[in-house]
């Protein structure tokens, strides 16, 4: 072992670096947790401060960093596949239709914002997908630590989450084929055949996912852990390799898995994703150019101004179609705001293809915005619309109160 | 015969509610990974649960025992259509 690391480089400051990083991490996460915000936009941060301050100079970890960066991505996006099934996707085509298309002008300010500035179309096309998606992890950590699991306005915000992961598998391969200079058309091919694998794969889920999950069902955590893992990793480096994003090959296989061996592996890997996935975010700090970071902030503050206004638009117009009461729709609203893991991955999908050098800075700092004021928001909510209703009373009070 | 009703939460589980004979909404969340929640419904916002009670599986048999019942699951009256996850 020992022998073998020493021939490809020093192991003791590669693992001092990484050592150095990972317990930086660690505070930031007992800090946010403290904070009760999440922990996203603070590993943004760690990665700006460490990449443009000389902090922590990556010299012998930044192989293994992008590597795990990587890794990240998978299983990201793995574990959202996870996390919806084929049947909360077909039920949320079925039903949620209305809001989800209202969702789709979240994409409008970034589009306009990009091209405003001057960008090309595929640099503007990451930025629309960046305002597009709310950030499912941000959202279903804050509905839970908020109590409104149980609202009536939840089943609401989360079809709409459900949409966009669905969104997802159409806007990654087109931002692959996008960013690789390809012409228009084979992009409009590439992502309707990606839309027909995806929609195949959705319907395998439903017929075959119990097979499927059988194959890969064992006694040993080990076994399950390993063969997850394995298939993750190969199924996204073979549609990475087919120009379909590696990405949307492990959330297809997120969603092909069903229970028990879904159950199994959203409990075993759940540690390993927050491990890579902080990773990610680090990494894409690391890059971020600090003095063009300044330039663009008039830019994220207005896209962070039109785009949360409205998700809660949308939110609010969802939950009043519903029947759900103003305060229910304010709270669906403001849930929305907050973005992040999507946004990041497809502003680091242009940066890493060296699309346009405004692109990196301009979605940190906007989703640094959206995902520290949605989550005070979302809190805020019913305070602001009990406040901005004045004394008027909110519902008269039913006979069981009476009592007391 | 009381009515209750199934709403699925995409991602987390399955709600079931059902309004007592005095008036109050109260349902229960069940969480894929067998967790449940005791919610009840809000007097004055009827969107929002005023009170949320966490149970783990244990705790969940426990409330149940406690509540000597056993008379559901074949009161259940599915909103949609939909076979639980």
């Amino acid at each position: 072992m020992f022998t073998l690391a020493a021939t490809t480089g020093p192991v003791a400051p590669f693992l001092v670096e990484v050592g150095i990083l990972v317990a930086a991490l660690a505070a930031v996460a007992r800090l946010a947790s403290a904070l009760r915000m999440p922990a996203v936009p603070l590993y943004l941060l760690v990665g700006v401060a460490a990449g443009s301050g000389g902090l922590l100079p990556l010299g012998f970890s930044s192989d293994f960093i992008a590597a795990g960066a990587q890794i990240g991505v998978l299983l990201l996006l793995f574990m959202l596949g996870l996390e919806f099934s084929g049947e909360d996707l077909a039920a949320t085509l079925r039903s949620g239709r209305a809001a989800s298309a209202l969702d789709a002008l979240n994409a409008l300010p970034g589009l306009f914002v990009g091209l405003a500035l001057g960008w090309s179309l595929a640099a503007s096309f990451l930025l629309a997908g960046a305002t597009y998606a709310s950030s499912s992890g941000i959202v279903a950590k804050l509905l839970d630590e908020l109590d409104r699991v149980g609202n009536r306005e939840t089943p609401i915000v989360l079809g709409v989450l459900v949409s966009e992961d669905l969104a997802m598998a159409a806007i990654l391969p087109i931002a692959a084929v996008l960013v690789s200079g390809e012409p228009l058309l084979w992009a409009a091919l590439i992502a309707s055949g990606a839309l027909i694998v995806a929609g195949f794969a959705v319907l395998v889920a439903i017929r075959y996912g119990d097979r499927i999950s059988r194959l890969l069902v064992h006694s040993s955590d080990e076994a399950v852990l390993l063969s997850v893992l394995g298939l993750v990793l190969v199924v996204g480096g073979v549609a990475e390799a087919a120009n379909i994003s590696a990405a949307i090959g492990a959330f297809l296989v997120g969603t092909a898995l069903s229970d028990p061996v879904a159950q199994r592996a959203r409990q075993l890997m759940r540690p390993l994703r927050d491990v890579f996935a902080a990773t990610f975010f680090v990494f894409f700090g690391l890059r971020i150019d600090t003095g063009v970071l300044v330039t663009v902030l008039g830019a994220a503050v207005v896209l962070w101004a039109v785009s949360a206004a409205l998700k809660v638009a949308t939110g609010w117009w969802a939950a009043r179609r519903a029947g759900i009461g103003v305060r229910g729709a304010a709270r669906a609203g403001t849930a929305l705001i907050a973005r992040g893991e999507f946004s990041i991955l497809l502003a680091q999908l242009g940066v890493s293809a060296g699309l346009e050098p405004q692109l990196g800075p301009l979605a940190a700092a906007y989703v640094l915005l959206c995902a520290i004021s949605g989550p005070l928001l979302a809190r805020a909510s019913d305070a602001l619309v009990d406040a901005l209703r004045g004394r008027r009373p909110l519902r008269e009070r039913r006979r069981s109160t009476a009592a007391d | 015969m009381t009515r209750i009703d199934e709403t699925r939460l995409p991602g987390i589980g399955v709600r079931h509610d059902f309004v007592t004979s005095a008036g109050t909404k109260v349902g229960v969340v069940t969480y894929r990974d067998g967790r449940r929640e005791v919610v009840v419904f809000d007097e004055r916002d009827p969107d929002e649960c005023s009170v949320s009670v966490q149970l783990d599986e244990d705790d969940a048999h426990t409330l149940a025992d406690l509540l000597g019942g056993s008379q559901i699951i074949e009161h259940v009256e599915h909103e949609r259509e939909q076979p639980p996850t």
